[in-house]
């Protein structure tokens, strides 16, 4: 406001000198030439006065603008800085601990799938070993075929020597009826001799009986006689003899004729029949052998497949080494911004007068150093094998 | 009797199924855990072929690579990268290096097996 009451001021003062001035040189324009020179002068001087001021005031004003946000960008970035920090550093500490978590699960898969292969191969090496045995049984001592060959023909010729056996016990029992034939006939003729003895013994009593009737001349006939009659006491003796042994021969003839009997009567078909269950139970058991040694084939070919499958397992799992990577690659980009927080907050303690420039020359450093990271490692979308390329 | 073979990898579940892989099919296997351990290795033994990842902690692949090809014993032994990385210029600086060949991870077992049957008869 000193600027326009100088003014009204300076005219009132100019106005009243022009006059005089005027009056002094008797002439009005002289007077208003001054007047207006002086106030000319007086113009410049207080304009320069009041732009003074103005710029004066201004200054004032801005650094106390200045002031006030310099306080504020630094509470803001040091509130920026505590969170970026302690966000940065959280998540740096989950992306360990993922990294950790996966490597800890890849390496216990591993191992499991190592096992199981291990297994597998066991498995296999069993399986082949057993089609092996079975692959060439026609010409293997130990083989299950050749037991089953043997087997059936044993059982062959054990039913041929019961057949055989049969034949001839019938045979035999018929001999047997012969001889009881023949012992009889013997008997029939023993009788015979009996009949001779008690008629010799007769005609030796009739003897005895006229030589004692001849007197003196007979005593010898008599003699003779005696001794005939001896004769056939002992022949009587004898066929009685005989035919006791007769009769324990013909009893030993019919226990052997019914003995033979029984064994002739044998059923053959028994044997047969034995032979035809044992055959069909060695078949059976061939059956499910073959049928063994087809389960086994299929084993051995599903543990191949499982193999197959255990390989795409360890192609898949090597996202852990992808995931690794990506994540370490995260963590340093986190690590970036923390350290942007925190060295844009240095800057700002620093620079309290509001210095621009140093601030975005920690701004440049900063993301010259981001850009460092702008090399993945990992380019890779999925876990499908990789190109294989040989120089 | 094959050589052996040597992995280089940082990563353990990698070398395990590396190992398991080649194990399995009757190879004898090393491990070291980055480039620098994988040269002390290959200068104290001798490998019939060696499988290298190349990022890692220490020394990468491809220096491990340079340094190898600079010793008279492994100027000609198969040295195969096995890695995440498949960009092309990745690859000509593993051929610059004397890398013998560029396998992307992930690896099929079988293919693997292939390869080790090519490179090492």
């Amino acid at each position: 406001m000193s600027w326009k009451l100088s003014l009204v001021a300076s005219a009132v003062v100019l106005a009243v000198v022009g006059a005089g001035i005027g009056k002094l040189a008797s002439s009005p324009f002289v007077g208003l030439a001054f007047a207006f020179a002086v106030f000319v002068m007086l113009a410049i001087f207080i304009a320069d006065r009041v732009i003074r001021d103005e710029i004066a005031e201004s200054k004032n004003t801005r650094h106390k603008d200045g002031e006030t946000l310099n306080k504020e960008a630094r509470n803001f970035f040091s509130s920026l800085r505590s969170l970026l920090v302690n966000q940065s550093e959280y998540m740096d500490g989950e992306a360990s601990r993922l990294q950790n978590i996966i490597g800890d699960a890849i390496g216990k898969l591993i191992t499991s799938f190592n096992e199981l292969h291990v297994l597998l191969q066991k498995q296999l090496s069993i399986a082949s070993e057993l089609t092996a045995q079975h692959a060439d049984s026609a010409h293997d001592d130990r083989s299950f075929q050749y037991l089953v060959t043997q087997v059936s023909d044993v059982l062959s010729q054990f039913v041929e020597a019961t057949a055989h056996t049969s034949t001839a016990s019938t045979e035999l029992a018929e001999r047997m009826d012969l001889i009881r034939e023949k012992v009889d006939s013997i008997s029939g003729i023993l009788d015979e001799i009996n009949g001779i003895a008690g008629q010799t013994n007769l005609l030796a009593l009739n003897a005895a009986i006229e030589a004692a009737r001849a007197g003196d001349a007979g005593r010898g006939f008599a003699v003779v006689a005696d001794e005939v009659r001896a004769l056939s006491g002992r022949s009587a003796g004898f066929a009685e003899n005989i035919r006791v042994l007769m009769l324990e021969v013909n009893t030993a003839v019919r226990e052997t004729e019914s003995a033979l009997g029984r064994l002739a009567k044998r059923d053959v078909s028994f044997t047969l029949q034995s032979k035809q269950q044992v055959e069909n139970a060695m078949q059976a058991l061939e059956g499910g052998n073959q049928q063994i040694v087809q389960v086994v084939k299929q084993m051995a070919g599903i543990s191949q497949q499982v193999d197959v499958q255990i390989n795409s397992a360890i192609t898949a799992m090597q996202f852990q080494d992808m995931s690794h990577q990506l994540l370490e690659h995260l963590r340093k980009r986190l690590n970036g911004f923390r350290e942007m927080g925190e060295s844009s907050a240095r800057a700002v303690d620093k620079n309290q007068h509001g210095d621009w420039a140093s601030m975005r020359s920690v701004l440049q450093e900063c993301s010259a150093q981001l850009e460092a990271l702008e090399h993945v490692p990992v380019r890779q979308r999925n876990v499908g094998s990789g190109d294989v390329e040989l120089f | 009797m094959a050589k052996k073979i040597l992995i280089v990898d940082d990563s353990p579940s990698i070398r395990q199924m590396v190992s398991f892989t080649l194990t399995t099919a009757g190879y004898q296997i090393d491990e070291a855990a980055d480039g620098k351990q994988g040269l002390t290795k290959a200068q104290a033994g001798s490998y019939g072929l060696i499988f290298t990842d190349q990022n890692m902690p220490v020394m990468d692949g491809l220096t491990m690579i340079r340094s190898l090809r600079a010793l008279p014993a492994y100027k000609t032994v198969p040295i195969l990268m096995l890695t995440t990385e498949s960009g092309d210029e990745m690859k000509s600086q593993g051929r610059a290096a004397g890398a013998s060949g560029w396998l992307v991870k992930p690896f099929d077992p079988q293919k693997l097996l292939d390869v080790v049957k090519r490179v090492m008869p």
